[in-house]
């Protein structure tokens, strides 16, 4: 997977921005979602879970279901598309 | 986009110095002379090429900006203007190209569209072409311009036309406003010449006259859109060494568009990402910022509400804290609209 190539965005100190561009809206990431999209085009969806486990402090079983369901979420917008 | 989003994701960027937005300008290169232009030539002694651009733009990237706009110049007489576009967007950040729109053919807005600008903008000097041609001291200019946007319209690209306002074109505001709207195209107006950027004070005599100024504010004023300043003790004016950065076409860094009275230094010499973390001149240039904030609000009457540019400030007078007798004039001229709108007078 990787992230769609028609959005903009930054991460800057754990926070995130993605712009839209298609749809010309901005929208903001919070800490953990900044942490999951940043790793996006870099690492498969189990590595980012067991570093989003280890960086919050959550149990990896927790820490799967939030980035399975990131991940879904932003398929469904089409923010990431297959690589 | 979202206000608030841009709002919030400014605020962020202030506290942490980052520079959210970025102008780089390509090149001094223009096939037009306008008779305002703020570049000090119209050649190139050494500009930078692609591969120096996308050094900048990998360490813009790092440094967290999101926002680049390019000009020139005409941007697009650049011989690598569009691989300079593509690294942009390859580094996931938005652009927004500024073009007199001569050189817009089909094949340049289909590449345009591809790239997903925020925007092109262009520039329209009057509602009749001997307005727009007089300004722009080139024949033609107003048909080129007109030949650019509907190739821009044809492939969809999202367009603005915006107008800096002189006493050339004053006159022509409301048929300027009209055609825009009969052509659908969002549209700026834009009221400050500046110095140019090698301090000559030229362009200032095509300045609006007191009469231009009035109407310029009561058509803002009647759309509720005069623009307000809203300053806190301690807080910033603006974005000047923190938000905000320009790199001209030979590489040299400047702390905002308009701050030329000191560079950062030279990207030919040192990346982009050790000037600005590193720069005196940053760190004083943003010192400026709260100075002129505090200034201004000591100062009370119309500037205390009415955006300022320190920058301009400087030019005119050698002192960036204190309003100069044309910001001044503006804020009292923007203040009489607001009243007259008030009170149906």
């Amino acid at each position: 997977m990787r992230i769609a190539p028609d959005l903009a965005w930054q991460v800057v100190d754990g926070e995130g921005v993605i712009v839209d561009l298609p749809r010309r809206c901005m929208l903001g990431l919070s800490p953990s979602a900044a942490f999951i999209w940043s790793r996006i085009d870099t690492e498969t969806e189990e590595e980012i879970a067991a570093g989003l486990a280890r960086a919050f402090d959550v149990d990896e079983s927790r820490a799967q279901a939030d980035v399975r369901g990131f991940l879904g979420l932003l398929r469904e917008r089409g923010f990431v598309v297959a690589s | 986009m979202s206000q608030r989003a841009s709002a919030f994701l400014q605020e962020r960027a202030l506290r942490r110095a980052q520079p959210l937005s970025a102008l780089l300008e390509l090149t001094y290169a223009c096939n037009w002379r306008c008779v305002f232009c703020y570049n000090p030539r119209h050649h190139d002694k050494r500009r930078l090429d692609g591969d120096e651009w996308r050094a900048v733009i990998d360490d813009l990237r790092e440094l967290g900006t999101l926002n680049v706009t390019l000009t020139g110049g005409e941007p697009l007489t650049h011989p690598q203007a569009f691989e300079v576009m593509a690294a942009v967007r390859s580094r996931a950040m938005t652009f927004r190209l500024f073009t007199n729109g001569s050189l817009v053919t089909d094949d340049v807005a289909r590449r345009l569209a591809e790239l997903r600008p925020v925007a092109v903008e262009l520039s329209l000097h009057g509602a009749r072409p001997e307005t727009h041609d007089r300004t722009t001291a080139t024949p033609g200019s107003f048909d080129a311009l007109w030949r650019g946007v509907a190739a821009l319209k044809r492939h969809a690209v999202p367009t603005i036309l915006k107008t800096p306002l002189t006493r050339i074109n004053e006159h022509e505001l409301d048929e300027m406003v009209a055609l825009t709207e009969r052509e659908g195209i969002p549209y700026n107006l834009d009221a400050m010449l500046t110095h140019r950027d090698d301090g000559d004070p030229g362009p200032l005599q095509f300045s609006m006259t007191r009469e231009g100024f009035a109407r310029y504010y009561a058509l803002l004023a009647r759309r509720n859109q005069i623009p307000t300043s809203h300053r806190t003790p301690g807080g910033v004016n603006c974005g000047l060494g923190r938000t905000t950065l320009a790199v001209d076409p030979e590489g040299f860094v400047y702390p905002c568009p308009q701050w030329r009275k000191s560079s950062l230094g030279n990207v030919r010499e040192t990346r982009l990402l050790h000037l600005w973390k590193s720069s005196a001149v940053r760190l004083e240039a943003a010192e400026v910022a709260n100075k002129a904030n505090d200034a201004l609000l000591a100062a009370g009457g119309p500037m205390a509400r009415f955006p300022f540019c320190p920058a301009v400030a400087q030019e005119r007078t050698g002192d960036p804290v204190h309003a100069d007798p044309l910001h001044l004039a503006e804020a009292e001229a923007a203040e009489r609209a607001r009243l007259g709108a008030a009170t149906g007078t």
